[in-house]
């Protein structure tokens, strides 16, 4: 009994009552009628898609910085790529490696300017990222409207110049990596090409996380002072954190568009770090401790619920709540990885 | 000379520092104004109507910043609780005045209910309440959606088919409030030129503000501020640390139900889903503009806020649509501000107390080297 | 058991409530909002047909009298329960007859038969229970729920 005790505790209560959930889910799918094949097709795409920007959360949260509620600063700089690379007029595969290289720049100076402001508010990164993230988001939407784009793919039909909301990636990056190596067998659809980049971008970070720099970053992350006594440059660490995380939140977006087959800006990426950061908790993460693993089963586990959610549901009750279970699920996630006591360190 | 002359450049630099949001404000509205064309008139019905409409609201965040809570996302729960009680008095079929009263009725018992929840969440995140607030209000707009969307008309009893989906169950989209618009303001009429004001609703706000001012010189009130100065000490002193931030998390709940009955009744028709979301940053943000801080706001900058904010706000689409043909791009110039205004506004906080923090350990080594 | 303290604050705090609780329900009365249909039509009630009148005036409370004639129907919306009627009879000339209405406050909507009440029925059997037939379903509305749109929009 003690044992249970510690582990439901160790392991912490919404992670159980989540994961109950969708165990049960794909318990009741086959009687609802619902094809567990089609959605774990479904589930490995959103992984594949979601993946990379799940992993942009670890090297803040290993620097101390805390949950990066400011993706969408990342999130921008990618589609600055995405768009810039098309406005270029690359095509097919190339237009994918370009928007990845074009995206780069303004993910190391916007990660650069976004670390420095993080180092003169330590205490109150979570809130300031939040808000950061907002801000360039809505100042995006007037740039979006004011910048001299003219690939008429991308700007308005009818005179006027500024971008659509949506863009279709057809015929540039439209399932680049999705489509490379697809494996098909029957029902199951693997994007191999999306789940190889993302392993690709996953071990990177954890060889990256055993060299001298990553293991100086979970130092500072996880005892400052021992951190600063043995001279490592904290604040130029946690910069570097916040750069890789920005532009990892950069490429993680052009991975979700490749495979979505659009581009959404405006009012787009405003809260999608919300998904990204509830992912990472739901897989064992928490605000200051995550780990390759957390992420994998993180987005797995979320996704998974976001996927088997609605057709589960319809076809019980013939209604859709799944986006108030999302709403709850995912929120509620966040919320008790921010009241646990125990992690209170600063 | 020299001396004196470098203490008032170093005065007025503090100065501008310590009001930059304002400053900053002021100057986008000098610039907005003249380009956006609306006549002094015009302007001053809106103001006016639109101070009536959001003070209430802005004023229920002050209890929580006196209690060293911040700026307390969670008043998008208070406007929830009164969103449902309009949603009830409008399925009784209840008009006029006591509509109005009957709402906040009903409000009342939900926004405790949900300021108690908030409170004790946050007492579990103490030093990141602002980020754990504004994750509640994300949280509950789940279960606000799941009550008034599904609940609605199958558990809860609704039947007016006006406000009910024609499925049978939840809410509509928009709820017309034809049978609450402008009630307050019109109770008592006044007409100056061609400029309508509505003086109930200023007398309403004005009895919240005394409220607010006799609260501070209360018990409990100084309890608060000494809670806000620090937490250890105000424990030792014998006060009840949790009960005192749970009960201002309570207080500000309640007033920002109350607060969203009255800012609906202006508009005479409630976004079901949306509203609340949206007053919580807009009124966040009109707070912040008028020279408040995260530790720190008064009345004062409650009706400066309101005003320098709804000016921009007003103005900006026709500015926008002047200046670059766009309306559009005034519209995302103004949620781009708000969310500008609040991101500086935390900076600036942060760094001022980092700042104290440092100095305060500074003159801490140096009284212990003295010794 | 523990004997249950009744201390003063809690008393007082109970009795707030109750009071709170009773101001609601007040307000309910006051403010319930009622719609009156006043007919001016043959009808029978009882196996009995009382025939409609020329043209009547009709006034409810302080409103704006109104004129009804043979087969006219008007809607008349008040708030609150207790109510009077004036109803003159343009034609005969006689003089101002005044009624007191009193709604069951559940009621959304009643239907008022003036040949009836003229008559001399018992107002219960004049004044009816009215349900609005329902029209074509409206088309099925669609609610979508974003959470970006909130941003956009005035306030």
């Amino acid at each position: 009994m003690n044992k249970m005790q510690r582990f439901i505790k160790e392991f912490g209560w919404p992670r159980l009552i989540i994961a109950a959930f969708l165990l049960s889910l794909v318990v009741i799918a086959p009687f609802a009628g619902v094809n567990i094949g089609t959605s774990l097709t479904d589930t490995i795409m959103r992984f594949s898609m979601n993946g990379v920007m799940v992993l942009a959360m670890v090297p803040m949260i290993h620097s101390g910085c805390g949950l990066n509620f400011g993706l969408p600063l990342g999130i921008i700089a990618g589609l600055l790529g995405g768009t810039l690379a098309m406005q270029f007029g690359f095509t097919g595969k190339l237009s994918f490696l370009m928007a990845i290289v074009l995206c780069t720049p303004f993910a190391l100076l916007f990660g650069w300017a976004y670390g420095k402001l993080l180092n003169r508010v330590k205490g109150g990164e979570m809130m300031i990222a939040t808000y950061v993230g907002f801000a360039s988001v809505s100042f995006m939407c007037m740039m979006w409207l004011l910048l001299p784009y003219s690939n008429p793919q991308m700007v308005w039909g009818y005179g006027g110049s500024g971008l659509r909301t949506t863009i279709s990636t057809e015929g540039y990056y439209y399932h680049v990596l999705s489509d490379f190596l697809n494996i098909k067998i029957g029902h199951l659809s693997i994007p191999t090409g999306s789940l190889l980049f993302f392993a690709l971008l996953a071990f990177l970070m954890w060889a990256f996380l055993h060299t001298k720099k990553g293991t100086a970053m979970t130092a500072v992350g996880s005892n400052p002072i021992y951190a600063r006594a043995s001279g490592i440059k904290i604040d130029s660490i946690r910069t570097l954190s916040v750069i890789m995380s920005t532009w990892l939140g950069a490429v993680g977006i052009l991975v979700y568009e490749q495979a979505f087959g659009f581009i959404q800006l405006y009012n787009g990426p405003f809260y999608m770090a919300l998904p990204a950061v509830s992912a990472i908790l739901i897989g064992g993460a928490s605000v200051n401790k995550a780990s390759i693993t957390n992420v994998i089963v993180g987005t797995f586990l979320f996704q998974g619920i976001v996927t088997m959610t609605p057709s589960v549901m319809n076809s019980i009750i013939h209604t859709d709540m799944s986006e108030v279970i999302r709403i709850i699920v995912s929120n509620g996630m966040i919320l008790y990885a921010l009241t646990r006591k125990t992690e209170e360190t600063r | 000379m020299i001396k004196k002359t470098l203490s008032q450049d170093k005065s007025i630099k503090e100065f501008v520092l310590n009001n930059l949001v304002p400053i900053m404000f002021i100057v986008i509205c000098a610039i907005c104004i003249p380009v956006s064309g609306y006549s002094a008139p015009a302007l001053v019905q809106e103001m006016l109507t639109r101070i009536a409409r959001n003070s209430f609201l802005v004023i229920s965040l002050l209890v929580p910043i006196m209690a060293g809570m911040g700026m307390n996302f969670g008043m998008t729960l208070g406007a929830m609780a009164g969103q449902i009680g309009l949603i009830f008095i409008t399925e009784w079929g209840v008009v006029g005045i006591p509509a109005l009263v009957l709402a906040a009725i009903v409000s009342t018992p939900i926004s405790i209910l949900l300021g108690w929840m908030c409170g004790k969440i946050l007492n579990n995140a103490k030093g990141r309440e602002m980020v754990t607030s504004y994750i509640i209000s994300f949280f509950m707009n789940g279960v606000y959606q799941f009550i008034v969307l599904y609940c609605m008309g199958s558990v809860i009893p609704i039947k007016n088919s006006a406000i009910l989906l024609p499925r049978g169950y939840g809410i509509r989209n928009s709820v017309n409030l034809i049978n609450i618009r402008r009630v307050l303001d019109n109770l008592i009429p006044l007409r100056i030129g061609t400029v309508n004001v509505p003086v109930a609703t200023y007398l309403v706000i004005a009895l919240l503000c005394f409220f607010i001012i006799w609260f501070r010189k209360t018990k409990i009130g100084q309890d608060m501020r000494a809670v806000s100065q620090d937490m250890e000490v105000a424990r030792r002193s014998g006060i009840k640390v949790e009960h005192t931030r749970l009960l201002s998390v309570i207080i500000s709940t309640v007033l920002a139900g109350y607060g969203m009955i009255i800012y609906l009744s202006n508009m005479g028709s409630m976004n079901t889903y949306n509203a609340h979301s949206q007053i919580g940053t807009f009124s966040i943000a009109a707070l912040l503009v008028g020279g408040a801080s995260v530790a720190k706001a008064s009345i004062g900058n409650v009706f400066l806020g309101v005003i320098l904010f709804h000016m921009l706000f007003y103005v900006s689409p026709q500015a926008g649509k002047n200046l670059f043909g766009q309306a559009q791009l005034g519209e995302y110039f103004r949620v781009f501000v708000s969310y500008g205004v609040i991101t500086i506004a935390l900076v600036l906080y942060e760094m001022k107390k980092r700042r104290a923090a440092k100095l305060g350990g500074l003159t801490l080594a140096k009284a212990q080297e003295e010794k | 058991m523990k004997k249950i303290e009744f201390s003063r604050s809690l008393l007082i705090r109970i009795i707030a409530i109750v009071l709170v609780i009773a101001l609601g329900i007040v307000m309910y009365f006051i403010g319930r909002q009622h719609s009156i249909l006043i007919d001016n039509k043959d009808i029978v009630i009882d196996s009995v047909t009382y025939p409609a009148y020329k043209l009547l005036e009709v006034k409810i409370d302080d409103q704006k009298a109104k004129e009804l004639s043979k087969r006219d129907r008007i809607e008349v919306i008040v708030t609150a329960q207790k109510h009077t009627l004036t109803v003159v009879d343009s034609m005969k000339g006689t003089g101002m007859i005044v009624y007191d209405l009193n709604i069951p406050v559940k009621e959304d909507m009643m239907l008022l038969s003036l040949p009836a009440l003229l008559a001399g029925l018992p107002i219960e059997k004049c004044l009816t229970h009215y349900e609005v037939a329902s029209i074509a379903p409206p088309a099925e509305e669609e609610v979508i729920v974003s959470e970006t749109d909130a941003l956009l929009g005035d306030i």
